[in-house]
């Protein structure tokens, strides 16, 4: 495949959430955009488990902050759902206006897993993550994973990450250890075209759980990988740094 | 009783023989080393400077001018270049108690090095510890710590989520914390489905995720814990990480000052605050649990203030406070407004003359420090407690009580000289028993010096020392002989020089400005006469004003013929630093009362306390001379014709008595005459001041009407010594134009004023009915039976009306003493 092949316009990037606490990836999905010139639809999701789990009888609700349980209600479930989903329109919009890109929300109920598979007409797909914020990794300091497996998604994917690696910004490249010898070449005369700087890591395969380990131990700041977002996303779900699936 | 006769002009003028002198110009003298006259101040100073006890210090007294600024300092110079440098002061941060700052001490010249070593430790610290918290080694350590946190935590809800799992139970979580759901077929059992499970099913289920949700707030509950510990761990790593940055570079500093304990105790605070606030040196954006996010605004509490540097000084420091406030003596915190808000810190305390001068000698003027507010206090507080402790005025007045610094007094070691007039140390000694205390040695400075031989040749030695200092041309024989005449002329007495260097050096240098404009190369006699007229004429607008006014008839004032009751008095007025003499028509009358002599200025207050003792004793000399057998049935009044302002002292009490003499024996007074002198109840005269200036005050007029050769002037005899005058004046007494009288009685003043004889009582005391006593004995006499025969209504009314309003705002005081 050729590079100019590779860099087909990437059009809609998917943002997929359920909660307003993950800000580097809302704003990560934002710069994106503003980068490739793409529209950011964000989406939050409504767990339709949550609101089946509010009507029964014993449904408990124990707070993070106090530990303390507390009755799970339906009316107030869907409050606090509209509350946290208007959270989220409000901080995409900032960013989006932030970046001048252009952008839409949606509410759905249902599941994520339902909301990524129905992601096929998406270029890009990103998940938020669950719990804290983890630290923010300034730009200049901490490189961009890409999984590079040959495939056509994993061209796309690094050519995002050559987008959204700067200059001065490294780009890890982690290869299977089957194939890096011959994938190693097609990584770098991609990159060369694109004048970027990469360095190369092999590891085992490229699992979800030797992605995760590789993210953790080179403070990455994003993790491109290509491929079917409903399939590997919820499995990246626990990353150290925002991910993006490239289709 | 024989009449005196007039003074030879010999006696009027003290010349000094330039023939004296064995050079031509004082450009052959050397310079003057010592300090002419003042040998018991220089004593004193001696002592008092040496002495090292506490309160001796000193209080310098004598006339403004007179030099002792330059003779202390002089003195004070060589003493203080022997002396060892003191030590450099410098105020640095107390770190556990910010407001009370810690003084520290450091040998000459090293307070300045502390500083820089300090500016250079932070300057260093910026460095090395944003590179070492920005490291890759430290942000791997913290991240570390962050997974292991997160690890602890998934690993722990991911077991109890696997726990819940094999129940058939899923943890899910929800907008604000996590929930247990009951699971079918991987969708969460609805509540139709639950309905429609039996009853023990329900329960048993209901059981389950009651139990999971113990476990699961037990297991929230142990989050802010793990939190606490990665905190802490956190703090270590920083800690860690900190000192091993830090101390090698405290350390090289430390060995710098291994002789100064207090400075290693310092520098090791310093070192463990910049561990426990490293995060003043590392500026980030981002922050974790307890990493450091500094700011660096808080760096400056590691400067070092230097207080007293002495880097530059040799010996002891001689400090001249100008402007003696109580701040500038005792120093300041000062204060920058931040925010809306006055903040302060040690940064901003200011050294006061005190921590300059410790070590060595504070000078200070006792006017201006007694004219400030609370600056004698202030200075006595640190005298008192030997050392300086800075204080903010408002706290010290109680005035707010607000959290203010309060630096560790620094060790006072200072020898103070005050530097003032008599009055000022009479008055401190008596009201001010701190005093005494404190100021234990009194250096006076002499205000005059004996007119001896070997003191002119000083003297010429001195006007040499002052032209070269000032860069006058040289001054001939002549012009030295004419300085050390005025030098008698300035103290008025022909025995006597001046030491009063600012009258003297103002006279040389005028001196050498008109040599300069007559184009001479050495200063002459003629230059210094000059000088000396300019100096007269430029503040004598008033005189020549009043003169004027006498010419033109305006002011009474009579130069010839005789008139009964009336006489001419002599006062001086001070125009400044000028006085000049001036005649005063002084009028007697007499009527028959009760014995009282109205002195008519004490009674309208224009006369002060010295004049109306001058006048009583009139009273007592007449009762005494005269009402030995009968009562004193007069009353007279006495007046200084039109006087419009203040009149004081008794030098006029004479002129006063032949005025009074003259109404009751009704003779009249030669007006050609004019007097002054003091009497006492004896009827002797006394001396009295400006006998100079009064003397040409009358010669001034009389040359204005022209010069008769009957007109003089009566003097105390003891007043001889004291007379330097004018030219003018020896030259018309030279030419028989005008006369000067010595008298040591009031018979002889009025034997000569009334061209008459005195008389002279007999061993009953009474006087030849033909003399001037024996006039006066006899109108006393009648006067006394006139009295008797009209009994109790021949008392005096007294007239309560208020005098007429004539007084004269412009009249400068009049000094008859």
């Amino acid at each position: 495949m050729s590079t100019e092949d590779t860099r087909r316009a990437v059009r809609h990037i998917l943002l997929a959430l359920d909660s307003a606490q993950d800000a580097t990836t809302l704003e990560l999905a934002a710069q994106l955009a503003a980068l490739v010139q793409g529209t950011l639809q964000g989406v939050f999701v409504e767990s339709s488990d949550l609101l089946r789990l509010a009507q029964l009888p014993f449904a408990r609700e124990i707070s993070i902050t106090s530990a303390t349980p507390r009755r799970l209600e339906t009316a107030q479930l869907e409050r606090d759902l509209r509350a946290q989903a208007e959270q989220v329109r409000r901080l995409l919009e900032n960013h989006a206006v932030r970046h001048s890109v252009q952008w839409t929300f949606r509410i759905e109920r249902g599941a994520l897993t339902a909301t990524l598979a129905a992601s096929s007409a998406t270029d890009i797909v990103m998940l938020g993550r669950p719990g804290d914020s983890p630290r923010r990794q300034p730009a200049g300091t901490t490189p961009v994973l890409a999984a590079f497996d040959g495939s056509e998604a994993a061209h796309r994917a690094l050519d995002t990450a050559a987008d959204m690696a700067d200059e001065g910004d490294g780009i890890l490249i982690l290869l299977p250890a089957a194939q890096a010898q011959e994938l190693r070449p097609a990584a770098a005369a991609l990159l060369a075209a694109r004048k970027r700087r990469a360095h190369y890591l092999v590891l085992p395969d490229l699992s979800p759980a030797q992605l995760l380990d590789a993210g953790r131990r080179h403070h990455c700041r994003l993790l491109v990988v290509g491929g079917n977002p409903a399939a590997l996303l919820p499995q990246l779900q626990q990353s150290s740094c925002p991910v993006a699936v490239v289709q | 009783m024989s009449k005196p006769e007039p003074l030879a002009p010999e006696v009027l003028y003290k010349r000094c023989d330039p023939g004296l002198f064995g050079f031509e110009t004082t450009a052959e003298l050397p310079d003057l080393t010592e300090v002419i006259g003042q040998a018991r101040a220089i004593g004193a100073v001696h002592f008092g400077v040496n002495i090292r006890r506490e309160g001796y210090n000193l209080y310098v007294m004598g006339p403004p001018g007179i030099g002792k600024h330059t003779l202390v300092r002089q003195f004070l110079q060589q003493k203080a270049d022997a002396c060892v440098t003191p030590d450099d002061w410098c105020y640095v941060n107390n770190f556990e108690t910010p407001h009370k700052p810690h003084a520290l001490r450091l040998p000459p010249g090293r307070g300045m090095e502390l500083k820089h070593d300090m500016e250079k430790l932070v300057e260093e610290l910026g460095v090395v510890l944003p590179a070492t918290f920005e490291g890759d080694e430290y942000r791997s350590r913290i991240q570390a710590l962050e997974e292991e946190l997160k690890e602890h935590q998934e690993k722990d809800f991911g077991a109890l989520a696997e726990e819940a799992g094999k129940q058939n139970v899923k943890l899910f979580r929800t907008p604000s914390g996590f929930a247990f759901a009951p699971m079918k077929d991987d969708e969460v059992l609805g509540p139709d489905e639950f309905e429609k499970l039996p009853k023990d099913e329900q329960e048993r289920i209901e059981h389950i995720v009651a139990a999971l949700q113990e476990k699961l707030q037990a297991l929230i509950r142990q989050i802010p814990l793990w939190r606490k510990e990665t905190r802490e761990k956190v703090k270590d790593l920083n800690r860690d990480t900190s000192m091993a940055a830090v101390n090698h570079l405290i350390e090289e500093i430390k060995q710098r000052y291994t002789d100064l304990p207090r400075v290693v105790e310092y520098l090791a605070a310093v070192e463990q605050d910049v561990i426990n606030n490293v995060r003043n040196f590392v500026h980030s954006d981002e922050s974790a649990e307890g990493m450091p996010d500094g700011k660096g605004e808080s760096l400056h509490r590691y400067q070092v203030n230097v207080l007293v540097d002495n880097k530059e000084t040799e010996g002891a420091p001689i400090v001249y406070l100008d402007n003696p406030t109580y701040l500038n003596l005792v120093g300041r915190a000062e204060h920058v407004a931040q925010f809306g808000t006055l903040i302060t810190d040690f940064t901003l305390i200011k050294s006061g003359a005190l921590h300059q001068a410790s070590g060595g000698y504070l000078l200070v003027d006792a006017y201006k420090l007694l004219t400030h507010s609370f600056a004698w206090e202030g200075l006595k507080r640190a005298l008192y407690s030997s050392e300086i402790r800075i204080e903010s005025l408002e706290k010290m007045l109680s005035l707010v009580s607000t959290v203010s610094l309060e630096p560790e007094a620094i060790p006072l070691d200072v020898k103070v000289v005050i530097i003032g007039d008599r009055m000022t140390y009479y008055l401190l000694h008596e009201y001010d028993p701190d005093f005494a205390e404190l100021f234990k040695v009194a250096a006076d400075f002499e205000g005059r010096l004996p007119r001896t031989d070997d003191n002119k040749q000083i003297y010429a030695q001195l006007i040499a020392t002052l032209s070269r200092k000032e860069k006058l041309r040289p001054f001939d024989r002549g012009a030295v002989a004419r300085v050390i005449e005025h030098g008698s002329r300035l103290v008025e007495d022909t025995e006597h020089l001046t030491t009063h260097m600012r009258s003297i050096a103002d006279v040389l240098r005028e001196a050498d400005y008109w040599a300069g404009e007559a184009g001479h190369e050495v200063v002459g006699a003629v230059d210094i006469e000059q000088a000396i007229d300019h100096q007269i004429h430029r503040s004598s607008r008033v005189r020549e004003h009043l003169q004027d006014e006498i010419r033109r008839g305006t002011i009474m004032i009579a130069t010839d013929g005789a008139q009964i009751g009336q006489i001419n008095g002599l006062s001086v007025l001070s125009m400044g630093d000028f006085a000049f003499g001036q005649p005063s028509r002084i009028t007697a009358n007499v009527h028959i009362g009760e014995g009282g002599v109205v002195d008519i200025e004490r009674e309208v207050e224009l006369g002060g306390a010295i004049h109306s003792k001058g006048v009583m004793i009139l009273s007592s000399f007449l009762a005494a001379r005269y009402a030995t057998h009968y009562p004193l049935a007069l009353s007279a009044s006495l007046v200084f014709e039109q006087n419009y302002g203040m009149v004081d002292g008794d030098s006029a009490s004479l002129a006063e008595l032949c005025a009074l003499m003259s109404a009751l024996a009704e003779l009249p007074v030669a007006q050609s005459f004019a007097m002054t002198g003091s009497v006492n109840q004896h009827g002797q005269v006394q001396p009295i001041g400006g006998v100079n200036e009064k003397i040409e005050g009358f010669f001034d007029v009389c040359r204005l009407r022209g010069l008769t050769g009957k007109q003089g002037v009566l003097i105390p005899a003891s007043n001889v010594k004291h007379l330097m005058l004018r030219q003018d004046v020896v030259q018309a007494v030279a030419e028989q134009q005008f006369r000067i009288f010595a008298v040591e009685t009031v018979d002889q003043a009025l034997g000569l004023l009334m061209d008459a004889e005195a008389g002279v009582a007999d061993e009953d005391g009474n006087w030849p009915a033909d003399s001037i006593n024996g006039r006066v004995q006899a109108r006393l006499s009648e006067m006394a039976h006139i009295r008797a025969s009209f009994g109790d209504h021949g008392k005096d009314k007294h007239d309560d009306s208020p005098p007429p309003d004539t007084s004269d705002a412009d009249a400068p005081p009049r000094h008859v003493d």
